[in-house]
């Protein structure tokens, strides 16, 4: 347990997907090692668990949202169990959705719902917890085992979205991206141009491994987007996560290739998996550089070495790993349940996680 | 994997700071510098470190104790070893050895490391070179290449390697003491088949070495190994003979600094902050157990500031470019502060301006306060109106002020010091009125005059004026500006440090390792005689000598020869007995001038020598062919040759009498030499 905080703390994963199937891992570990009597009781250790994990790397908002999904699903399981129908434990407003905080008080309007809530808070019949534990351990390796089939589904939409000799620019690497523009090779011909995506020059693999496949590839440097935006039919880029708005936090430079899509009227395109949708608004996590970005090691762009001469001792050094791009310049976000647009997201939210568990 | 952690520096760098606190323990950016070291260690995998504490090591015991390395779930163990009897590095590495710690290879780290590096391709070179060859690769150097003008640098850092190229094994490690500016390579290592030499200039030694188990044999077996530099130039010397080898491993991207001075103090803390020891960053706590870690503690504001949440800063305050504000510090109004570290709890009032400063815990600073790139440790009260000029030290507790001006470097503590713990002859140099005065201060008044009406502590070296020359390298070489040969201890070699004149300094050893041989020769003949100890004893005595000072066989001979004439002269008051003493030395001494005189060239050496002696002794002028030429030839140490080649060829040689005074003196034994030559021919 102690050993996957560390890993958090160091970063040692390997992309978001690794890092949602450890986190999951993680959850099931503790449902299946802790005692509990009735569900508050899970869910209580779920949630400080959950915000114990969330501490170790706020930046990584993946984890907070694979905790409020398990939650969510602790809640569907006792709801199954206890015999209800999911459309009348569902039947809560569109409206009750969004309003968090007293559940009670609403749910004490609608009769029915609050029948169901009680009962599956202070439930203890030790047969259903068995029962419920089974199931809820089943359904975190159906989890899991969907976290696997997710690219499968994801790469299901490339035919569906880029078309014969097309120009597609994308910028970094993106492991989606990659399985993506892979699977449309083999039933198109289409030309990708890879933005080189100064310091790390993660896309000069890209265009190696593109390339590889027979995909024909060019790689430019960062300044070059605009100029060769004309030429682009679409732009398809990975994301770190989406924001509730529909925003993204990506990789460095991505605000940039928006713009510039938005300027030549060239649509771009998102990929990601569902779990990378998190609750949080550009607001929330935008005030401070430590929470929203990540500022790491400036040795990228300009080495120890030369950055302590004399004349360098007054310059600053940023290595800033992310960007902010605003919803209104994405056009479309694709993920392993199909395409939405940024202003849908908010009911995707509602769908994926109880308004209970927005704070942990 | 496992380690060994030196927490202890074994010199007195930070002194007066260091009086109550180990150097380990020192809040870098707001954490303790040993933190950084462990958990640097834990990422690279090491599973097993020891920390081998020396200085106040129960602080350094409790420190680990409470920290999350003591928990269960603590990804390595760390195991503080204490010993107050260890010295130096050699002593920890001995100690390793006699517990025989390990079996495979481990590291070695000072406990002031601050560094994201990589260990482990490092360390996978070691292991496949030891794969390779069970024996030879002794250890892994890791070095981190830098400018020659980087500002990490100190003169300490000034190091010259010779590497050979394909295999990155060190050739010549050379440290450069004070202002040294030549180095000697031994050509050798340019002579190797196909050996492609690289010299590098560019490499800071960062103090970490992967070292194979032999390594703490080898400082058993060399009981003055002090340092790992020692042990490096003794198995590069002796690496013909042991068949052992050093390699080094070039660190080229990571970042690793050691903080061993007040300069690389601020160059590591500036560092820190700006993010090139990225992910130790102040927003990261790392020494606090993993269940209660808060990452969002600190907040990253633009331009690399980072603000606790829980401090607060008052109207119009700035905090500017790479500033670090600690938990719980209160800042008043119109306040300034750049470039700048403020620990935790700490209450700067208002209108002050601090730059390039560094303020420990729980630190009060008044109004109208200046402080300029000083170092303010834990508990200290800077009243109102005091101003801090630059590379000033406040140690811990220290009250200042109000309204006075601090000169720049002054060194303010409260510690009440003897000598015994401070031996003045090891980092630091001291007028010997400063060192005597010590043991006393605690008695003395606070130095009010200087500190202000408010003030409590005392001003390092002030007593005697600040004048006195003593504490301006002192602080100096606190700053790291300035660095002082380990094994000097006098004033008067400062001195000659600061003329310069290092051209001469190769010839002045060389002329003195031939002296001090000269002088052991001709104390062990002289025992010789007293004692009556037998020749062969004296052999391989001097023979002994010849080794430890390099000599050749040609010095060995006209030392000998020349020590001899020497006791004698010593020995006699009276002419008149000259020449009974000789003889009766050279009957003495007759074996072990056979012993030496065996090749006709050491005959001429001890001849020439013998001639170039009677040149300023009148006596031994005299007596020279009656004695000792008629003694020698007798006894068989001079050939009939030898002494013909001599007298025919005659060198210049210079003196109270000239070469042909001595040949006249020698004529007749010459002839008499060829007449018995002829008769021997006739005979024949």
């Amino acid at each position: 347990m102690e050993q996957f905080l560390l890993d958090l703390k160091q970063e040692k994963f390997n992309g978001s997907y690794d890092l949602a199937y450890k986190t999951i891992n993680h959850l099931r570990k503790v449902i299946s090692q802790t005692r509990w009597a009735h569900a508050q009781e899970l869910m209580n250790t779920i949630r400080k668990v959950g915000k114990q994990i969330v501490a170790a790397q706020p930046s990584e908002y993946v984890v907070g949202n694979i905790v409020r999904r398990v939650l969510k699903i602790i809640r569907e399981e006792y709801v199954r169990l206890l015999g209800e129908s999911e459309e009348s434990a569902n039947k809560e407003s569109l409206h009750q959705m969004f309003t968090p905080g007293d559940y009670e008080m609403e749910a004490s309007i609608h009769n029915i719902s609050a029948q169901v809530y009680y009962s599956y808070l202070i439930f203890c019949d030790d047969s259903v917890k068995h029962l419920v534990f089974l199931t809820l351990v089943v359904t975190c390796k159906l989890n899991l085992e969907n976290l696997k089939k997710l690219y499968i589904d994801l790469k299901a939409n490339a035919i569906e979205h880029i078309h014969s000799n097309e120009v597609i620019l994308t910028l970094g690497k993106s492991r989606t991206v990659e399985a993506f523009l892979k699977q449309a090779a083999k039933k198109r011909k289409f030309h990708v141009i890879v933005v080189e995506g100064a310091p790390l020059y993660h896309g000069h693999e890209l265009a190696k491994s593109l390339a590889s496949k027979g995909i024909e590839t060019t790689v430019i440097t960062d300044t070059a987007i605009f100029a060769i935006m004309s030429r682009v039919n679409k732009v398809i880029i990975g994301t770190h996560s989406v924001l509730a708005n529909g925003g993204l936090k990506a990789v460095n430079g991505a605000h940039m290739v928006a713009l510039a899509a938005a300027h030549h009227a060239v649509p771009l395109i998102v990929l990601g998996a569902m779990f990378k949708l998190c609750l949080l608004h550009h607001s929330d996590i935008g005030g401070s550089e430590a929470t929203f970005n990540r500022l790491a090691s400036p040795q990228e762009v300009l080495g120890y070495y030369d950055a302590g001469s004399e004349e360098m001792t007054g310059v600053q050094i940023y290595n800033p790993t992310f960007d902010y791009v605003p919803p209104e310049l994405v056009t479309l976000f694709i993920s392993n349940i199909g395409g939405n647009a940024p202003s849908y997201m908010y009911r995707l939210l509602s769908e994926l996680y109880h308004p209970d568990d927005h704070v942990l | 994997m496992e380690a060994v952690v030196i927490a202890d520096s074994f010199n007195k760098r930070f002194y007066p700071v260091t009086a109550e606190r180990p150097r380990c323990l020192f809040p870098v950016a707001n954490q303790p510098l040993i933190s950084y070291t462990l958990e640097f260690l834990s990422i690279c995998g090491v599973k097993h470190i020891y920390v081998y504490a020396c200085h106040c090591y129960d602080q350094v015991k409790r420190y680990v104790q409470q920290s999350k390395w003591a928990n269960a779930g603590s990804p390595c163990t760390v195991t503080v070893v204490c010993s107050q009897s260890l010295t130096s590095v050699g002593d920890v590495l001995r100690e390793v050895d006699q517990k025989t710690l390990f079996k495979t290879d481990f590291l070695v780290v000072p406990g002031d490391v601050v560094s994201n590096m990589q260990l482990a391709t490092s360390l996978k070179e070691h292991r496949a070179r030891r794969e390779k060859d069970k024996n030879a690769p002794l250890m892994t150097l890791v070095l981190r290449t830098s400018s020659p003008t980087h500002r990490s640098r100190t003169a300490e850092d000034d190091i010259v390697l010779a590497l050979d190229q394909s295999t990155n094994r060190v050739l010549h490690y050379h440290r450069f003491l004070k202002t040294q500016s030549k180095v000697n390579f031994p050509l050798s290592i340019f002579q190797g088949p196909g050996s492609r030499v690289e010299l590098r200039y560019d490499l800071i030694d960062t103090g970490i070495s992967v070292c194979s188990p032999q390594v703490p044999q080898l400082f058993t077996d060399n009981f003055d190994y002090q340092t790992q530099y020692d042990l490096v130039k003794g198995v590069l010397i002796n690496e013909e003979f042991l068949g052992n080898q050093i390699h080094a491993h070039i660190e080229k991207s990571r970042y690793c600094s050691r903080v061993y001075n007040f300069h690389s103090y601020d160059v590591v803390s500036h560092d820190i902050l700006s993010r090139w020891s990225h992910p130790f960053v102040p927003e990261n706590t790392i020494d606090e157990p993993i269940e209660n870690c808060k990452s969002g503690d600190c907040d990253l504001l633009r331009h690399n500031v980072y603000l606790h949440n829980t401090c607060t800063l008052g109207q119009n305050s700035v905090v500017l470019d790479c500033s670090l504000i600690g938990r719980g510090t209160r800042i008043g109004k119109r306040c300034k502060i750049s470039n700048s570290v403020v620990g935790n709890n700490c209450h700067i009032h208002d209108d002050c301006i601090i730059d390039g400063s560094y303020i420990w815990d729980n630190s009060t600073i008044g109004s109208n306060c200046k402080i300029s790139k000083s170092f303010i440790c834990d508990g200290v009260q800077v009243h109102d109106g005091v101003i801090v000029h630059q590379g000033s030290v406040l140690c811990d507790m220290v009250h200042v002020g109000p309204k006075v001006d601090l000169d720049s470097g002054s060194v303010v503590h409260l510690s009440t010091l003897s000598n015994d713990d401070f031996d003045s002859d090891e980092m630091l140099h001291f007028d010997a009125c400063v060192s005597a005065f010590l043991p006393y201060s605690y008695c003395l008044p606070y130095d009010i005059g200087e500190l202000g009406d408010e003030g409590r502590g005392y001003l390092w070296g002030g007593h005697e004026g600040s004048e006195s020359g003593s504490d301006a390298p002192l602080v100096m070489q606190m700053w790291g500006k300035w660095i002082l040969d380990d094994h000097d201890g006098s004033e008067s070699e400062l001195s000659s440090l600061a003329s310069g004149d290092e051209e001469n300094n190769d010839p002045i050893i060389l002329d003195d390792d031939l002296s001090t041989f000269q002088k052991e020769v001709k104390e062990s003949l002289c025992g010789g005689i007293e004692e009556n100890i037998q020749c062969d004893n004296l052999v391989l005595e001097i023979n002994s000598s010849k080794y430890a000072y390099n000599m050749s066989v040609k010095d060995v001979v006209q030392t000998v020869t020349r020590s001899l004439l020497e006791i004698a002269t010593d020995r006699t008051s009276n002419n008149a007995h000259y020449f009974s003493t000789v003889k009766k030395i050279l009957a003495h001494y007759i074996p072990l001038l056979l012993n030496y005189n065996k090749h006709g060239s050491s005959q001429l050496d001890c001849i020439y020598t013998l001639e170039e002696f009677a040149l300023n002794s009148e006596p031994t002028l005299n007596c020279l062919v009656k004695v000792i030429l008629m003694y020698l030839y007798e006894s068989d140490v001079l050939s009939e040759e030898v002494i013909l080649h001599w007298n025919s060829n005659p060198r210049k040689l210079t003196g109270i009498f000239s070469t042909e005074e001595v040949r006249n003196k020698v004529e007749k034994f010459i002839e008499w030499l060829e007449e018995a030559e002829e008769e021997d021919s006739d005979d024949a």
